[in-house]
């Protein structure tokens, strides 16, 4: 009788166990699955940031004068 | 051994039952235990039933909260992909008055790290001391934003919203076709508002589900609800076409003095408008600055007689109507013609003149005649047919149809005037148009600012047969050149190319006295190379220059120069060979001098 119910008692810890660990697994994934939306909202935003930049730093119109002072590739002197 | 004790049956009797008391108070504690469970269940079930909807919204609501997720505007691109505008997150300070405990401590801390008036921000929180929502300042720098958290302010009496901020990245660049974002992200003018409902994108929502401390736990995405990004935008320009558009206007604008000033560089066979400028203008980075004058597109909302940049196509309809040979000449009686009441001058007496030179030398009396002969209806015909009066369907806001009147109004006094350019109005885009039709074997065909979007083939575009491809192509390799190498166009004239085109000045009505003024010009000039293959169309166009050329104001001395200066830049960025190898120092268009040449003197710059 009383292994009967252990057994028992044991069964169902058992599942609860696995249950509970189940359930953390869970919550961690869908933490970390949280955490690559926000992730992405960061990287979205710096590559935005970054692209802006890039433009900035390339633009024709900061270029514009250096290319129009510069002699023509024709122009260059052989050395 | 011993013997169990005798107990007497009387004795036994008497004694109380063994375990009765037990079992009954195990009853009673049992009965306990139900009775509160009973209570528990009837509480619960209560709750339930009559709370339940409630007490349920009430725990969604601390458990999960839902979010918008602001869709990011598109981008303005280039023809080769450079960003022309593009949107940035930045946060936004709002503050709840209602639940300020000391309204002007608070105001002085923020004024502090946001640079604004204590006193006024103070005054603004008094006077919405009732409200629970109300801006501080609006797309903060990241340095406000950490200044403002470090104030540690209590937490339910601020917060930030996320929302998108507009950049130039290439500066001052075509600002009337690009148009502005407001501060709500509503799209004003140009691109923007034409290509709002793309550029703008569809909000979404996720909800976010957080601890007993309001913490994020969890964010869930609502599927039935994703967010879409706005739509990035490809237009025909080309950047660097664009600034060097830009900087020649700059230099016309301070060398002439004008009132406005504009420009178009038009890819004929395809109608991709490759840049687009008009002066005054404006920073788009600093909107608030611009004077009113500078949010027009002058390219399409400006509207003149065309004058002499109309002439082309009249020649060009005469041969067609057999009205006039390539090889006629044409009596343009001294300078002094009469047409019914009216008396036609010439700028210089021309005795006989080629078709050539008509339009070389811009003759209207040479011009008249012609009109003479076409009669005002096939005058009216190619007038409507060219795309004059009506819009030319670029996809910009506010574009003028120009004007021409119904053949009905048209009077014997419109048969000299029409082949003038005088009686009728037009964009300048509409007089681009109609040398690139020229350029483009007769068919007129739909200018575009917008190339097709991914996966489209074609963009609605109408090409229509005008003029004859043999008659087009003899005028531009012919008569067309000639304006450029001995005519009145010739300093736009290029080494190396073969450069077609026709100076305008028209003269504009004096709105004083309601006639033609003497002072008020609209010089342009309207060009294209190579005259055999042609790769660019450009039309500059300057409105009531005030510095004047030996009291003049012609297209070829205002305008001509400079939009020579831009067809070359045009040509070499499009990697255009010369057509002519130039001898040192020698300009193909460098012929000699016509008596039309005085009446310009080059300026020395």
């Amino acid at each position: 009788m009383l292994v009967r119910f252990l057994t028992g008692l044991a069964l169902v810890l058992a599942v609860a166990v696995w249950g509970t660990r189940l359930e953390n697994q869970n919550r961690e994934l869908s933490r970390q699955i949280s955490l690559q939306h926000y992730r992405a909202g960061i990287a979205r935003r710096e590559h935005a940031r970054a692209k802006l930049q890039a433009e900035q730093a390339g633009a024709p119109a900061r270029l514009l004068d250096r290319v129009a002072a510069a002699p023509a590739v024709g122009e260059r002197s052989p050395d | 051994m011993n013997a169990p004790l005798p107990i007497p049956v009387s004795a036994t009797a008497r004694l109380p039952p063994v375990g009765r008391p037990s079992r009954r108070r195990g009853m009673l504690v049992a009965l306990g235990i139900l009775a509160l469970f009973g209570i528990l269940t009837t509480r619960i079930v209560t709750l339930h039933l009559e709370h339940g909807e409630q007490l349920q919204g009430l725990a969604q609501k601390q458990r999960m909260v839902e979010e918008e997720i602001l869709p990011r505007p598109g981008d303005l691109l280039d023809r080769q992909g450079r960003v022309l505008a593009t949107s940035l997150e930045m946060q936004s300070l709002f503050v709840a008055p209602r639940r300020m405990a000391d309204k002007t401590r608070c105001a002085q801390q923020l004024a502090e790290v946001l640079r604004l008036d204590p006193r006024g921000l103070a005054e603004r929180f008094e006077s919405q001391a009732e409200k629970g929502f109300l801006w501080v300042k609006r797309r903060l720098s990241p340095e406000e934003v950490v200044a403002v958290r470090r104030l540690k302010l209590p937490a339910d009496t601020w917060g930030f919203r996320t929302e998108y901020r507009r950049f130039h990245p290439q500066g001052v660049c075509a600002a009337q076709v690009l148009g502005q974002r407001t501060i709500d992200g509503v799209g004003q003018g140009g691109i923007e508002r034409v290509c709002d409902q793309r550029l703008r994108g569809q909000p979404g929502r996720r909800r976010l589900k957080l601890d007993a401390r309001g913490r994020v736990l969890e964010v869930l995405p609502d599927p039935e609800h994703p967010v879409r990004h706005g739509e990035n935008i490809t237009l025909a320009l080309d950047v660097y076409i664009q600034l060097q558009a830009e900087q020649v206007l700059d230099e016309v604008m301070s060398e002439w003095k004008p009132k406005s000033a504009c420009a178009v560089v038009l890819e004929p066979h395809s109608g991709d408008v490759l840049a687009m400028a008009s002066r005054p203008t404006y920073d788009p980075e600093h909107p608030e600055r611009a004077p009113a004058d500078a949010w027009t597109n002058r390219t399409i909302q400006d509207q003149y007689e065309p004058g002499s940049t109309f002439k082309p196509l009249i020649v060009a309809w005469g041969l067609d109507q057999g009205v006039i040979r390539r090889d006629e000449v044409l009596h343009c009686e001294h300078g002094e013609y009469r047409m019914g009441k009216r008396l036609l001058h010439d700028h210089h007496p021309y005795g006989e003149l080629s078709i050539a030179d008509v339009l070389a030398k811009s003759s209207n009396i040479g011009m008249a005649k012609i009109g003479e002969r076409l009669t005002n209806a096939r005058l009216h015909a190619v007038t409507v047919a060219a795309g004059f009066g009506r819009k030319t369907g670029i996809e910009l806001p506010g574009e003028s149809s120009g004007r021409v009147w119904p053949l009905k109004q048209w009077t014997r006094y419109s048969t000299g005037s029409i082949p003038m350019g005088q009686e009728l109005t037009a964009t300048p885009l509409q007089i681009a148009n109609s040398l690139a039709l020229l350029a483009n074997g007769g068919y007129l065909v739909t200018p575009h600012i917008l190339l097709p979007r991914e996966g489209e083939e074609t963009r609605s575009t109408v090409r229509t047969q005008v003029i004859q491809t043999e008659t087009a192509d003899w005028l531009r390799r012919g008569p067309l050149v000639d304006v450029v190498s001995k005519g009145t166009g010739k300093k736009a004239a290029l080494p190396g190319y073969r450069v077609f085109g026709k100076t305008g000045t028209a003269q504009k009505v004096d709105p004083q006295t309601g006639e033609y003024s003497r002072q008020l010009h609209v010089s342009s000039f309207v060009c294209g190379a190579p005259a055999d293959h042609p790769r660019a169309v450009v039309i500059v166009s300057v409105d009531e220059p005030s510095v004047s050329v030996n009291g003049e104001h012609f297209g070829g001395s205002v305008a001509a120069p400079a939009a020579g200066r831009l067809l070359k830049k045009v040509l070499e960025y499009l990697r255009v060979a010369p057509e002519v190898s130039p001898s040192p120092g020698m300009n193909v268009a460098q012929e000699p001098d016509l008596d039309d040449s005085r009446r310009s003197t080059p300026r020395g710059r």
